[in-house]
C-alpha cells in the first residue's frame, strides 16, 4: 500500500487527532491570511486615496507671502535645488516619505495664453515603491485640457517654448482646476525656460505617517526641517489617510507581537499532537519494523501525515480568513468592505508554507517513532 | 560460562538431523543495564534450529524467551555472542540488509496481533508486501496472493473488515496470513495463542503446521501444553 493511503486511511480513524491538528493550524492560517487580506486592502485604499488627493506635504521657501501663495497655487520666491537632495538624505531621521518631487512654477505666456509652467524634476521614491505621479524627460511636455484646446495641440505634436523644442507626450484630460492650464516640463527646461537655474519653488512629498500617533506630525516636521533645510517651511495637505495609516500601524503591531507567540503556540499543539499519535502506533511502528519496513517509511508515515493536514489546513485557514478578513476587516481596519477581496495570492503562499510548518513541528515525534525500540513494544503482553 | 541447551533440556528430539542449520546461535546473552543494576534478560545460550525444524521454546515468564525471538528476527542487538542466519551473521550486517533479512524470510507474529486498526484485514496483510522482492512464480497479484492466504485461513468472508470487527481468533489469523505473505523461510511465532481460547489456538497451531510440513522453518515460544504437540524439538530457558 502507497504511503498516501496508508495516511489518508489512518486519518479517517483517528478523526480527532486530525481535527485538533487542523482545528489549530487553520485558526493560526486563517489569523495570519485575514490580517494580510485586510492589510493589503487598507495599504491598497490608502494609496488609492492619497493618489486621488496628491502630494500631501508641501515644503516652500519660507519667505514665501502666504496670500500670494494661496492665490497664485505657487511660492513667487525660490530656494536651491539642492534642497531635495538634502531632505532625500535626511530621510528616516524624523519622516520617512514614499516619493518626493521638487517643482518650479512660474505662470507664463505661452503663445498668447497665459499657462501655468510646470517643471517637475525626477521623482524619488522611498526604497522599494515605485515612483508615481508624471514622470517627465527632458524636451516632453504635458498640457492640459485647456491649452491642448486654446493652442490646437495634442499628443505627439512638436512645439516651441522660447527657444527649446519639444514634443508633447501627452494631453490630460479635462480635470476642471488649475491642471486644465497646466504645462508640465522636465525640472530641468523649466529653469532654462524661465533663466532660473538651479531653483526650484517647492517640493512635494507623500509621507508615510511615520511618527507615533501620539505626537503631532506637523510640529516635528517644522521643527525639524528648519534644522535640515533653513528657509523653507511646510504646508500639509492634511490627509484622510490619517486615520487608516494610523490603525494600520496600530494593526500592523499587534499582528507583530501576536503571530510569534501564535506560531510558535501552533508548532507546540502540532507537535504534541503528532507526539500522541506516535504514541498511539507505537505497535504499528513496531509491526511496520518487523515486516522489514525501514526508517524512511515510518518518517515517511508522520511527516506526509503531518503534511496532509498542512495541506487540508491551508485551504481551510484560507476560507476562513476571507471570511474574518470580509467580515470584521472593515471594522479594524476602518476602509470600506468593498476594497477587501480573497487574495489567492495567500493562498498559494499557505498551500506551499503550511504543510512545510506542520511538517516540520512534527518533525521531534517522527524522530521518536524512528528512534522507538521496535523489539520493546512488540514483546509486550 | 555459557549455558547451553543441551539435550537433556530438549525434551523432544528433532527429525531434521541431517538438514542445513537455519541459525547457528553462540554464546548469546542479553543484558540491559539498569540504574539498580543490570537486567539478565537473556542469559549465555548456545542454540542451532536447523531447516525445516518446528521448535518450541519453553520456559519462565521473564526467562528471556520473546527477547530471543527478538534477536532471531534481528529486531534487537545481542549483548554478547552472535546470531548467524544461513552462514550469514546478522548483527555484522547494516540494519537496512537486517531490514532485507526479515522482509525477505522472516514471519512474525505475537501474542498482541498488531494489526493497524485504520485497515482492513486484506490490507493489513499486504503491509508485508514489498514492490522490490514480490515474486509472482503463479502469475498472481498481490492482492490475489494475500487473498489467497486469508481463504485458506478461513478468512474469506473478512477481508474488508477492520481488525475491531474481529474475534480474537480471527485477528491472529490475519496476523498469519500476514507472517506468511512474504513466503519466509521462518515463522517466529511469540506465544502466539496467548490471548485465544482452545479452539482458535488449535486454528493457530495448525496453521503454524501447515507452514512447518510445505519445508518451513518455526520457533514457537508457548505457555500451554498444546503447542508441544505439534513441535519438532523443545528447548527450555531458565
Ligand atoms: N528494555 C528492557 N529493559 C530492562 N529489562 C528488560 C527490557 N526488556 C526486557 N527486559 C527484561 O528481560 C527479561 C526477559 O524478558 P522477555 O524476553 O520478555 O521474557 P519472556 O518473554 O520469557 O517472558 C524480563 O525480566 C524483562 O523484564
Ligand atoms: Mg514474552
Amino acid at each position: 500500500m502507497s504511503v498516501i493511503k496508508l495516511i489518508l486511511r489512518e486519518m479517517g480513524l483517528r478523526k480527532w487527532n486530525l481535527a485538533l491538528s487542523l482545528f489549530g493550524l487553520s485558526l493560526t492560517l486563517a489569523f495570519i491570511i485575514s490580517y494580510q487580506t485586510t492589510a493589503e486592502a487598507s495599504k491598497r485604499e490608502t494609496r488609492r486615496i492619497v493618489r486621488d488627493i496628491g502630494f500631501n506635504l508641501r515644503i516652500i521657501p519660507d519667505s514665501t507671502n502666504m496670500d500670494d501663495f494661496w492665490f497664485d497655487g505657487y511660492s513667487s520666491e525660490t530656494m536651491e535645488e539642492a534642497h531635495l537632495k538634502k531632505l532625500a538624505e535626511y530621510e528616516n531621521v524624523f519622516m520617512t516619505f514614499n516619493h518626493l518631487e521638487a517643482r518650479l512654477q512660474r505662470r507664463f505666456d505661452w503663445n498668447g495664453m497665459n499657462v501655468l509652467l510646470t517643471g517637475i524634476s525626477q521623482t524619488i521614491a522611498a526604497h522599494g515603491k515605485k515612483p508615481m505621479g508624471y514622470g517627465i524627460d527632458s524636451g516632453s511636455l504635458i498640457i492640459g485640457a485647456q491649452v491642448a484646446r486654446q493652442l490646437e495641440l495634442k499628443k505627439g505634436d512638436p512645439a516651441q517654448i522660447g527657444n527649446l523644442s519639444f514634443k508633447i507626450s501627452e494631453d490630460l484630460l479635462e480635470s476642471g482646476t488649475e491642471e486644465d492650464i497646466r504645462v508640465y516640463c522636465a525640472l530641468e527646461d523649466a529653469q532654462e525656460i524661465l533663466n532660473m537655474p538651479g531653483k526650484i519653488n517647492e517640493i512635494q512629498a507623500i509621507d508615510c505617517l511615520c511618527l507615533t500617533s501620539d505626537e503631532d506630525p506637523l510640529k516635528i516636521l517644522r521643527s525639524e526641517l528648519s534644522k535640515a533645510l533653513p528657509g523653507a517651511k511646510v504646508l500639509q495637505a492634511r490627509a484622510m489617510a490619517d486615520a487608516r495609516a494610523r490603525q494600520r500601524q496600530l494593526m500592523d503591531r499587534y499582528f507583530g507581537y501576536t503571530t510569534p507567540f501564535l506560531i510558535v503556540a501552533c508548532a507546540i499543539w502540532i507537535g504534541a499532537l503528532a507526539a500522541i499519535n506516535v504514541r498511539e502506533r507505537r505497535s504499528e511502528i513496531g509491526m511496520l519494523r518487523a515486516l522489514g519496513h525501514g526508517s524512511g517509511k515510518i518518517a515517511a508515515l508522520f511527516l506526509g501525515k503531518a503534511a496532509v493536514t498542512g495541506l487540508i489546513a491551508a485551504v481551510i485557514g484560507f476560507a476562513l480568513g476571507a471570511y474574518l478578513a470580509m467580515s470584521v476587516g472593515p471594522d479594524i481596519f476602518k476602509i470600506t468592505a468593498k476594497a477587501i477581496s480573497p487574495d489567492y495570492q495567500s493562498l498559494k503562499w499557505a498551500l506551499i508554507a503550511a504543510p512545510l510548518f506542520s511538517a516540520l513541528s512534527a518533525f521531534i515525534p517522527t524522530a521518536m517513532a524512528v528512534a522507538q525500540d521496535p523489539a520493546q513494544t512488540l514483546r509486550e503482553e | 560460562m555459557t549455558v547451553t541447551a543441551t539435550p537433556d533440556s530438549e525434551v523432544k528430539q528433532s527429525t531434521e538431523k541431517n538438514s542445513s542449520p537455519a541459525y547457528e546461535v553462540s554464546g548469546l546473552e542479553k543484558i540491559y543495564p539498569g540504574r539498580n543494576g543490570d537486567v539478565i534478560a537473556l542469559k549465555p545460550l548456545d542454540l542451532t534450529i536447523r531447516q525445516g525444524e518446528f521448535l518450541s521454546i519453553r520456559g519462565a515468564s521473564g526467562s528471556g524467551k520473546s527477547t530471543l525471538l527478538m534477536i532471531l528476527g534481528g529486531m534487537a542487538h545481542p549483548s554478547s555472542g552472535q546470531v548467524l542466519f544461513e552462514g550469514k551473521d546478522l548483527y555484522q550486517m547494516s540494519t537496512g540488509e537486517r531490514a532485507c533479512y526479515r522482509a525477505q524470510s522472516i514471519g512474525f507474529v505475537f501474542q498482541m496481533f498488531h494489526l493497524a486498526p485504520y485497515l482492513n484485514i486484506l490490507e493489513n496483510t499486504l503491509l508485508a508486501y514489498h514492490k522490490r522482492w514480490f515474486c509472482s512464480d503463479d502469475g498472481k497479484t498481490p492482492v490475489e496472493r494475500a487473498k489467497g492466504i486469508l481463504t485458506q485461513l478461513g478468512l474469506q468472508h473478512r477481508l474488508t473488515h477492520r481488525p475491531a470487527a474481529l474475534s480474537a481468533g480471527e485477528r491472529q489469523r490475519a496476523a498469519i496470513a500476514r507472517a506468511l505473505f512474504n513466503r519466509p523461510k521462518v515463522i517466529l511465532a511469540d506465544e502466539p495463542t496467548g490471548n485465544l481460547d482452545p479452539d482458535n489456538a488449535r486454528g493457530v497451531f495448525e496453521a503454524l503446521q501447515t507452514f512447518h510440513q510445505e519445508g518451513g522453518t518455526v520457533a514457537l515460544v508457548t505457555h500451554g501444553e498444546m503447542g508441544a504437540d505439534y513441535a519438532t524439538r523443545e528447548i527450555q530457558l531458565s
